[in-house]
């Protein structure tokens, strides 16, 4: 019976493992969302980076160890508010930590993560930016092997809602 | 050994997932003939016009190429129904595991997923799905044997600045019309 009991949970496992936080922003009209896999940023790096001087390597191993990174943005006031509600409930059931918070003109970004293997490595980085008017209200969730130092860089790269936040990301 | 209701629960799951899944290819062969969709299917050797342009790695990739097709469905008055039929039965085909994800984008009520199938360094299948809500949807699929991602995107980016020539696809169009 043990072993039935493995069995099932083998069984589930995948369905557990597979409902995220902040997936239902993915199927909304209002909300513009990006889900990018570790399997692209692989495929990114062969593609456009050359590795000839060692600041390139540096970024191309931030890419190859990121797992996923999500961004979801909305201007929906309805969604704001489910927005900052479920971000809330989230920070409160998972321990993360806070690493920094911006507030200018109305809008509050705040940076979260969750320690990795170093000081300068975190397992995830957690974004949300409070938006009014004209700025969007993003949730951005970066996990995997994040060196913080070379994250400023995804910025530019990317093209993030908000990346001007993200490229104020420094470790002290 | 009893065969206990979860032991049963247990073997309709597995018997699940061994259940062969209808693919992309059987989907497109089932519906290119139907008047709803539009279907193109052009074998790689109507994709080599003068391709003196292109540098000798990127003839390698290309030869890797064996076909490009697309299926698309566009949205008419009168068949939002079947539109909403066809997109459930193409996302349940897509959601197959063997169809490896590399990015999700939605804007508004336009989607779009990019995927392939087979290894990492050598995919059999590059898929780009779109949809949207006002226009339909639509599956392009490029198929090989053990192409290399990278190499593939980089010759999508040069026929888009015309140094792959597609005459034969052009041709094809041409007398489509």
């Amino acid at each position: 019976m043990k072993k039935l009991t493995f069995l099932l949970l083998f069984t589930l496992l995948p369905f557990i493992g597979t409902a995220q936080a902040f997936d239902k922003y993915e199927g909304m009209k209002e909300v513009d969302a990006v889900v990018i896999t570790s399997k692209m940023f692989k495929l990114l790096t062969k593609i456009d980076l050359n590795a000839d001087d060692p600041e390139t390597q540096q970024y191309i191993d931030l890419i190859e160890n990121l797992k996923e990174m999500r961004v979801f943005s909305s201007k929906s006031s309805y969604v704001r508010d489910q927005m900052a509600a479920d971000v809330a409930s989230y920070l409160k059931s998972n321990s993360m930590e806070e690493l920094m918070r911006v507030t200018e003109g109305g809008k509050t970004v705040k940076f979260y993560y969750k320690p990795g293997k170093s000081d300068e490595f975190v397992s995830q980085l957690f974004m949300f930016m409070n938006g009014k008017g004209d700025e969007p209200s993003v949730i951005l969730n970066i996990t995997g092997d994040i060196n913080l130092s070379q994250v400023s860089k995804l910025a530019q790269d990317f093209n993030i809602p908000a990346g001007k936040e993200l490229e104020n990301i420094e470790t002290n | 050994m009893k065969f206990t209701p979860i032991f049963v629960i247990i073997l309709a799951f597995v018997f699940n997932s061994c259940n062969n899944e209808p693919s992309l290819q059987e989907y497109y062969v089932e519906n290119q003939e139907d008047h709803q969709f539009l279907a193109l299917d052009i074998p790689s050797s109507l994709l080599t016009g003068d391709n003196s342009g292109l540098t000798a790695e990127q003839k390698t990739t290309l030869k890797t190429i064996r076909k490009v097709n697309l299926i698309a469905f566009p949205l008419k008055e009168d068949n939002q129904e079947e539109f909403e039929t066809e997109k459930e039965k193409i996302t349940k085909i897509l959601s197959d595991d063997k169809y490896q994800t590399l990015m999700r984008f939605g804007k508004g009520t336009t989607k779009g997923q990019i995927m392939f199938t087979g290894d990492d360094d050598a995919i059999d299948e590059f898929i780009v799905f779109g949809s949207d809500e006002e226009r339909g949807f639509g599956v392009a699929r490029v198929t090989g044997k053990d192409m290399k991602p990278e190499d593939l995107i980089k010759l999508f980016r040069s026929a888009e600045k015309g140094d792959l020539d597609i005459a034969g696809l052009q041709d094809l169009l041409n007398s489509k019309k």
